[in-house]
Parts: structure tokens; C-alpha cells; sequence
């Protein structure tokens, strides 16, 4: 009787398991099956029969999509990095620093971020045009930094709080600047809270569409997103399924890269929120 | 290595209500001196180690090192070094680059960091665990390592804010000793914040009793012990606390306030009015003395320590009980009556401010 109840509870978790996998990973076979050529994409199941990588090569030659991922990457690191440098420094700020309105401050940082896109795109619109940005990349890491500042600033700023007073007057007493404080104390024991941050930021510029194609015309300035929307077929009946599963299976790549290099750090950004000397 | 001058040391916390934290402070420290500030919790022992440091503002006063004053100068400019009390290593870093730290960011050239680093670790006997980082250290070795980090840079004043709290209490006395033969070593003038009296009597060439941020004593060991300037002093400083007994005070004739059983006894004062005699439990005596107070008490509980015992006695001469210590293993009977003696050469006298009045017969107790 015992071991018929273990053998129910074993088999139970494995289908619950198996059932997970399926809903979870079941969309990414589609895509890259799809990529390699077989079946129409219409959602029917399949198996691959060849291995083609036709849509692979027609990707690349029928648009720059090689440029358009230079691009996506450049906006996407520049967005990385500049968010980086500003999230510290005013978590610095707003973690270490006594001034009146801190909170206020805070609050207020987190309240913008409530904001959805749409609401503030006709303004940013209007705010490019004037920094005559219009069709050019600096849009795009000038507005994926805006929205990805207050998560960041939000994150290290609890993180920085984590942080023992004692570490920052141990570096204050062997005779740091503030700049060194953060350089050199800080952001080592913040790494692990800046790769998550900052990995959070790359994805969400990696992928953004709306101001993507709001604030980019030609086709050479265009980021992955919206130049894998505007591939198109023969027809305007035509659904080219092929080619674009191949481009989103390409942009995929370098995301499932980077969370694996980082993977650890994440881990720990996650987790670690004591800084024990 | 400098001497250190307290003028007239304010320090004001300002906010909804300014908060008073260390009030008119005047203290000279003598190079060399190993000085220990002590008091309970909120006395401004810490923030007076932290204005020294030059991690907190002097609101007002002046603070001199030997000639300079040193009020707007930053901690590196002040050249000290300091031990806190979690020890605040950098967590990313190893043994070695904790240490040479300080050194680096005054560009000191690799090979004179690195004999220094040497060095500092070979007196601690931390040479073994230059490579490691802070997180693979037992307690007393990150102890060790922050005492290192303070000295490599050779300052000027050596600054402990408790730093043997978080110890168990074997490595406390261990360290204790350690820091002791340290300073006899390097001879730099050393200030340590404690809150633990055993630590102050046993490493200080001074102690500064401190209480509601003002000094309420400083002296040696010793005098701190036998004559202690006020009822606070004498209360904090002493374990078991000292007792007191309300009197009334005749010339140099003494009378119990409380109490049913009125009898006189001489102890050489000279004062009249109210008075708080205090004797130490180690004091009392089980024996009659000639001309020593007789108590008559019920013992009510009784502690055993190995080495001593207390009893707390209940009598209607004092509101607390009576504690008194007694050498070596004693059993007596709970709820038994027991008459103690308080012998006139080991009293101190309170007046009614309780600020001790002097001993007309010597100038030490013992």
C-alpha cells in the first residue's frame, strides 16, 4: 500500500513536471522548428524532416537585418550603460546621503515608472523632434534610460542600503573619495544587483517595439524588433512564418547567452541581500 | 603618534528636537596613552571616538592633535587609524588588498605596500591568510585583519569602537591580551569605546567614565575603583554594583535613615546633611569589626560563582537588597538571618548631589 502511494506521487510530479515543460517550452520548438523550413507555421504539430536553413540566409540578404542588430546591440549596451552609471550614483545618493525630501524623491522615482508607454509617447515624440534625434539611435537609448532608470535606481538603491555604514567610513578612514567609495567598495559588493539590473535593462531595450517605431524611419536605423515586423512576403496574403521565426530564434541568441554567462551573479543579485564583512 | 586636547567639546544633533550628545568635554591624552571610554549605552562615548575620527562634526569646541587642530581636517589628514566594531572588512577583497587598501589609494609604490602588508600581518600572525577573502575567516581572525588594516598606514591615534563585542567570550579575553601587548609594542595613542568594565579596567593606562555626554570621571584603574568621584561612577563601575544606604550625616557621625534599628557609627567624613554611604560587596564583612556598621538582614538569594558567592540580603536599611560577596563555596539557608558588618575603612561618602566627599584619613582606601 505505501509503496503503491509513493509510486502515485512520483508519477503525479513527474506529469505535473512534464506538463510544465511542455506549456513552457513548447513555443520555442514551434519557433525553431518553423526556422528550419518545416511545415507552413499554421500552429500545427510537426516534425521537422529537414534541417534548412534557407530562412537563416534570406533574413539576412532580403533586409540589412546584420546592420539592424548592430543597432539593437548598440542601443541596447549604451541603455545598459548609461542607466548603470546614473542608477549608482543617485542610489548613492538616495541611499547614504541625508537630505530633506529623500523619500518624497524615491516615491516619486517609482511613480514615474507607473507611467505606460503609450502615455508618454506623443511627449517623447515632441522632446526628439526638438533634440533634433529623430531617426537617430540616441532616441532610443535616450528613452529606454528613462524607463528603465527608476527600476534601476529603485533596486540598487535598496541594495546600497543593505550596505553596513561601517564599510563606507572603513574606506572613509583609509582615505577614500566618495567617488572612490563607489568605485572601488560599492560596486564590487553591488555587482551581483548591477549584472541583474542591468540585465533587466538590456532585455528591455533588446525587445522594445513602440518607441522603436516611433522614432526610427529608414530602414538602416531600424532595431531587431521592428525590422523582424517588417519583413514580409510575396503577398500581402502571405505571412512569411519561416524567416521570421529564424530572426527571432537569431535575436533570442545573444539574451539566452548573456543570462548564462551571468547566470551565477543573477543568482546571487537575487538572493544576497546582506553584505556580511 | 600624538598627544590629543579636548577644548570645551560640544556635539548637537540637530533635528524637531537638538538632541545634546556630548556636552563641554575637556580631556588631555597624553602620547602613548592607552585610553578607555566607558559608559552605558547613549552616553556619547561613540560619537566622542567618531569626532576624533573626524567621521562626525564637532559642533563646537576644539580638538587639538599634540599642537594642530585638526576640527575641519579629514580623517586621512588626522592620520588615524580605526577598528569598527563589525569589523567592516571590504567583502570582495582578499586579506592583502584589504589591508594595503589604505596604501594604494595614497599610491605608495607595490614593493613598500607589500613589505608593510608583511610586516603588519607577521606581528598579528595573519601571514597564512593573506590570500583569503574576510568571508573564510573565523571572527577572532577578521578581528585581527581590521586591527592590521589600521596600523599598516602607521597613524598617528588608534581608534577602537568596540571591538570585541561580537567575539565569544573566551576569544574576547584572548584579543584583549592581544591588543594590550600590541599597544606596549607600537606604543601609539590609543582610545578604545567600551561598554564592558572588565575590558576598561584591564587595558587602560586611563579611564574616561562618561554619562549623559559629560565626563564623570577620568582616572587610572585604580582610582577609578577606590575613589570614585560620584554615586555614578561608583554605581557603574564594579560588578556587583556597589551598595548604598542612605544616612544621615552628623560631622563625622553617621545615621542609617531607613530602618527600625538606629545606632551611630563614626567613618572618617567630615559633612552634615543627607549623604549615600556606598560599600562594595566585596566589602562587607560576615565577621564584627570594631566600630563597623551592623546590619541585620534575611538572606533572600543566593549566587553561586565557583570561585565567590553572593548573597543578596534584604534588610530595611537600604530599598534594594544588600549584596554582599563572599570568598569560596558557601550554602547558607535561604530565609535565614545573617548580620553583616560594614567597616568604616572601606566606605565611600555621597553627598546629597552625590558627588563623593573626601576621606579625612588617607588619601586611598586601601
Amino acid at each position: 500500500m505505501r509503496t503503491f502511494k509513493l509510486h502515485t506521487g512520483k508519477v503525479l510530479f513527474a506529469l505535473a513536471v512534464l506538463a510544465l515543460l511542455i506549456y513552457t517550452i513548447f513555443p520555442f520548438y514551434i519557433a525553431i522548428a518553423t526556422s528550419f523550413g518545416a511545415g507552413s507555421g499554421d500552429g500545427s504539430l510537426y516534425l521537422p524532416e529537414t534541417f534548412d536553413f534557407g530562412n537563416y540566409v534570406s533574413v539576412f540578404k532580403e533586409q540589412p537585418f546584420f546592420h539592424n542588430i548592430l543597432n539593437s546591440a548598440l542601443v541596447s549596451f549604451a541603455t545598459v550603460a548609461i542607466s548603470l552609471l546614473i542608477a549608482v550614483t543617485a542610489s548613492y545618493a538616495l541611499a547614504r546621503v541625508h537630505f530633506r525630501g529623500r523619500t518624497t524623491l524615491l516615491l516619486t522615482v517609482l511613480g514615474v515608472s507607473m507611467f505606460p508607454q503609450v502615455a508618454v509617447l506623443s511627449g517623447m515624440f515632441e522632446l526628439i523632434r526638438m533634440l533634433g534625434l529623430y531617426n537617430n539611435l540616441g532616441s532610443l537609448v535616450l528613452s529606454y534610460t528613462v524607463f528603465s532608470l527608476p527600476f534601476s535606481v529603485w533596486i540598487l538603491t535598496t541594495f546600497m542600503r543593505g550596505i553596513p555604514k561601517d564599510l563606507e567610513e572603513a574606506a572613509i578612514v583609509d582615505g577614500a573619495t566618495p567617488w572612490q567609495i563607489i568605485t572601488r567598495i560599492f560596486m564590487p559588493v553591488l555587482w551581483p544587483a548591477m549584472v541583474t539590473t542591468g540585465l533587466l535593462a538590456f532585455i528591455g531595450a533588446w525587445n522594445e517595439f513602440m518607441f522603436a517605431i516611433t522614432f526610427i524611419l529608414s530602414n538602416d536605423n531600424r532595431t531587431v524588433p521592428v525590422a523582424i515586423s517588417m519583413i514580409s512576403g510575396g503577398s500581402q496574403y502571405e505571412m512569411p512564418w519561416g524567416p521570421i521565426m529564424a530572426a527571432s530564434v537569431i535575436v533570442t541568441v545573444p539574451l539566452i547567452a548573456l543570462v548564462l554567462i551571468f547566470q551565477r551573479k543573477i543568482v546571487e543579485g537575487l538572493t544576497a541581500g546582506a553584505v556580511k564583512g | 603618534m600624538s598627544s590629543i586636547e579636548f577644548v570645551k567639546i560640544d556635539k548637537v544633533y540637530k533635528g524637531l528636537a537638538n538632541f545634546h550628545a556630548v556636552k563641554g568635554v575637556d580631556l588631555s591624552i597624553r602620547d602613548g596613552e592607552f585610553v578607555v571610554f566607558v559608559g552605558p549605552s547613549g552616553c556619547g562615548k561613540s560619537t566622542l571616538l567618531r569626532m576624533i575620527a573626524g567621521l562626525e562634526d564637532i559642533s563646537g569646541g576644539d580638538l587639538y592633535f599634540g599642537a594642530k587642530r585638526v576640527n575641519d581636517l579629514t580623517p586621512k589628514e588626522r592620520g588615524i587609524g580605526m577598528v569598527f566594531q563589525s569589523y567592516a572588512l571590504y567583502p570582495h577583497m582578499s586579506v592583502y588588498e584589504n589591508m594595503a587598501f589604505g596604501l594604494t589609494l595614497e599610491k605608495a609604490e607595490k614593493q613598500t605596500i607589500d613589505q608593510k602588508v608583511r610586516e603588519v600581518a607577521a606581528i598579528l600572525q595573519i601571514d597564512h591568510l593573506l590570500e583569503r577573502k574576510p568571508k573564510e575567516l573565523s571572527g577572532g581572525q577578521r578581528q585581527r585583519v581590521a586591527i592590521g588594516r589600521a596600523i599598516v598606514r602607521q597613524p598617528n591615534v588608534f581608534l577602537f569602537d568596540e571591538p570585541l563585542s561580537n567575539l565569544d567570550a573566551a576569544l574576547r579575553v584572548q584579543m584583549r591580551i592581544e591588543i594590550s601587548k600590541l599597544h606596549q609594542k607600537l606604543k601609539t595613542t590609543s582610545i578604545y569605546v567600551t561598554h564592558d568594565q572588565v575590558e576598561a579596567m584591564t587595558m587602560a593606562d586611563k579611564i574616561v567614565v562618561l554619562n549623559q555626554g559629560r565626563i564623570m570621571q577620568v582616572g587610572t584603574p585604580l582610582e577609578i575603583y577606590n575613589t570614585p568621584a560620584n554615586t555614578f561612577v561608583a554605581g557603574f563601575m564594579g560588578s556587583p554594583t556597589m551598595n548604598f544606604i542612605k544616612v544621615h550625616a552628623d560631622d563625622n557621625h553617621l545615621t542609617p535613615f531607613n530602618g527600625t534599628d538606629r545606632q551611630v557609627f563614626e567613618a572618617p567624613f567630615q559633612h552634615r546633611g543627607d549623604a549615600t554611604l556606598g560599600i562594595r560587596p566585596e566589602h562587607i564583612e560576615l565577621t564584627p569589626q570594631p566600630g563597623a556598621l551592623a546590619i541585620n538582614t534575611e538572606i533572600a538569594v543566593v549566587e553561586h560563582l565557583g570561585n565567590e558567592t553572593l548573597l543578596y540580603l534584604s534588610t530595611d536599611q537600604c530599598e534594594l537588597p544588600l549584596v554582599v560577596s563572599v570568598q569560596g563555596e558557601q550554602s547558607p539557608e535561604i530565609g535565614s538571618s545573617l548580620t553583616v558588618y560594614v567597616p568604616p575603612s572601606r566606605c565611600h561618602l555621597f553627598d546629597a548631589n552625590g558627588d563623593a566627599l573626601e576621606r579625612l584619613d588617607a588619601p586611598k582606601a586601601n
